[in-house]
């Protein structure tokens, strides 16, 4: 469902993500793991069609990232940063309702999806609320309904949970998995080894914009000959900045 | 295009639940004129009564039939000063009449007397006052001249050989028009960027503080539609608060019609004119804002860029104050925001020249359309989107 195929980018004399290639299925959550600064944001922003590669490109449902960003956008589903931002001034409702109507919504499907979602998310006592004064947990179930309100095939998510408290971080991890379950392709970063490791079917270790190395968790655990996921990973990218 | 309603009806959704945006440019605009007119008036004519219709003034002299004059008038007090240059800078007295010795023979025998005013200019009250005294001492000097002329058996008005009758020929309705043709272009410059500030800087550089450009980038909007969207309700804002502004102005005229002085009309080809371009102004202030505030890290770098305007807006309107609308050469029509002062004055003096007009609307269109076009070019510019 999402391809990568040999995609760099370049920002003046910094090379921020580096001939990146993998794909992922639908189904499948993959991990993007590195450090901060490794590229992932760049990889992100460019599936997202954010950023225009300086070399290579990516297709998410066989379309082109860089010839078809505007059909791609219809397929993708995006939530950058912990505490994504919202309006104010507007309701719950009235916030996830503006994006499903730039996303082609009409009126009627569009009730039916948000009162479904506040239903799944927990939200109904304060969907017609202005989002002004909600808690950070309040935010974050409806910047998730913002995301998936026109049921996108493609997640794209980028270190979602930082600066989330526990309750909210695993509210979202339960959403990430559910994504897996309606079939979704989910492509997520992080350097939280624990959520890494209780979600991901595949993870791809990048550092310095490279890919270092790719694989199912167990299997890279056995190839490094190593239980401990985090020591895999400060192995991979210590052994090539040494 | 369906798109762009979408955006344009939250941003105007938006920018209704924010009382600061509608204190700020509805509220206030609307209030600024009466509120400040009732004050001036109040406070001009408490000092004007107060200067004239009742001057205290202190006389310094033996006594004369000048002061017996002064003392006669009903809006005159001479005050017994021990003092009079300190109670002059005190302000106990507004004027010192100081009259040399001899006075009274002088005047009868046909010399000339000598009279010294001394008064503060600094003090609004005190030099009202001397310009009012002024006027009596030399009515009462015109006074001794006449007995001279009539003990001499000669008739006053030989002596006023000339009778100057002046009939003003200007086409303008008054001196209102001439006050209303500085005034009206100005407001019609600075209102619509006024009105447009708060909106613009919230839809621009506001959706990048918030956090919600990228995932408003990433839906299916275009950018286009987008752009078209936000420059409409920002236009909206505009007109709005023009509107406000102008609602304010006339309610303050009708209240206190002397303000402007009187007889000013517009035929209704002017008033057209002016709203068209005044509804032009909206725009183009608003897409020029929109790219400006669109391109700035934060809500702060968009108003530190966008308060300029206000003071560009005012530079055209100054400097053609006293411009002679029938003598202004061809090509200031093709200097955007002057030709729209300049049309404006020729609105008010019911002589539009309609090709001048077209000029202006081509070079208003043309400029919205550049900077919308860059506003556009923005969205897609990810080193402007991802600026911090």
């Amino acid at each position: 469902m999402v391809k990568l195929i040999s995609i760099g980018k370049r920002f003046k004399d910094v090379q921020a993500v580096d001939d990146l290639s993998f794909s992922v299925k639908g189904g499948e959550i993959f991990g993007l793991l590195g450090e901060n600064g490794a590229g992932k944001t760049t990889t992100l922003r460019m599936l997202a069609t954010m950023l225009k590669p300086t070399s290579g490109t990516a297709t998410i449902c066989g379309l082109d990232i860089v010839k078809q960003p505007a059909e791609v956008r219809k397929h993708i589903g995006i939530l950058f940063g912990g505490e994504a931002g919202l309006y104010d001034r507007l309701t719950a409702r009235e916030n996830i309702a503006y994006f499903g109507k730039l996303n082609g919504m009409d009126d009627n499907a569009l009730k039916k999806r948000i009162d479904e979602l506040s239903q799944t998310l927990d939200m109904e006592e304060f969907i017609d609320r202005r989002v002004g004064k909600f808690s950070k947990g309040m935010k974050q179930k409806v910047t998730i309904a913002r995301a998936i309100v026109h049921d996108p095939e493609v997640m794209l998510l980028d270190e979602p949970t930082v600066g989330l408290d526990v309750t909210a971080a695993r509210t979202l991890q339960d959403f990430i998995a559910q994504c897996r379950n309606q079939g979704k392709a989910v492509i997520f970063s992080s350097h939280i080894m624990s959520e890494v490791e209780r979600l991901c079917d595949r993870i791809g270790i990048i550092h310095k914009g490279k890919l270092v190395d790719i694989g199912t968790i167990d299997g890279l655990k056995q190839q490094y000959n190593n239980s401990n996921l985090e020591e895999v990973f400060i192995q991979l990218i210590g052994g090539k900045s040494a | 295009m369906k798109r762009a309603w979408i955006v344009f009806a939250k941003e105007m959704k938006d920018a209704f639940r924010d009382r600061r945006t509608l204190i700020f440019s509805i509220l206030l605009p609307a209030l600024i004129f009466p509120i400040l007119m009732t004050l001036m008036n109040n406070v001009m004519s408490d000092v004007t009564e107060e200067a004239t219709e009742n001057i205290v003034i202190a006389y310094v002299g033996e006594d004369s039939q000048l002061k017996a004059y002064l003392d006669s008038l009903p809006n005159v007090t001479i005050m017994d000063s021990q003092d009079p240059e300190a109670d002059l800078d005190g302000s106990k007295v507004s004027v010192i009449v100081e009259v040399k010795d001899g006075l009274d023979e002088a005047m009868a025998s046909g010399a000339k007397g000598n009279i010294t005013l001394k008064y503060d200019e600094s003090k609004a009250k005190s030099s009202m006052a001397a310009s009012v005294i002024r006027e009596t001492i030399n009515a009462f000097g015109t006074q001794v001249a006449r007995q001279r002329l009539q003990a001499k058996g000669i008739d006053p008005e030989f002596i006023e050989p000339l009778d100057i009758a002046s009939i003003n020929v200007a086409k303008a309705q008054g001196e209102g028009a001439i006050v209303m043709s500085f005034l009206l272009p100005m407001f019609l410059l600075l209102y619509p960027a006024t009105g447009a500030m708060a909106t613009a800087i919230d839809q621009g550089a506001g959706e990048k503080e918030r956090g919600t450009l990228e995932p408003l980038l990433a839906t299916q909007v275009s950018r286009a539609a987008l752009a078209m969207g936000k420059w409409l309700s920002t236009s909206a804002a505009s007109i709005i608060g023009t509107i406000a502004f102008m609602a304010g102005f006339v309610v303050a005229v009708i209240y206190n019609p002397t303000m402007f002085g009187e007889g000013f009309t517009a035929s209704p080809s002017a008033i057209a004119a002016i709203t068209v371009l005044g509804i032009m102004m909206a725009f183009i202030y608003s897409a020029a804002m929109l790219a400006l505030s669109v391109f700035a890290r934060n809500i702060k770098e968009a108003s530190t860029y966008l308060s300029p305007f206000v003071i560009v807006a005012m530079i055209p309107a100054y400097a053609t104050m006293y411009t002679d609308i029938k003598t202004v050469p061809a090509w200031q029509y093709n200097v955007p925001l002057l030709n729209v002062i300049l049309i404006v004055k020729e609105a008010l003096l019911d002589t539009i020249n309609w090709g001048h007009f077209a000029i202006t609307m081509l070079w208003l269109i043309a400029l919205t359309i550049v900077f919308l076009t860059m506003v556009v070019h923005m969205f897609n510019n990810e080193s402007v989107v991802f600026r911090s």
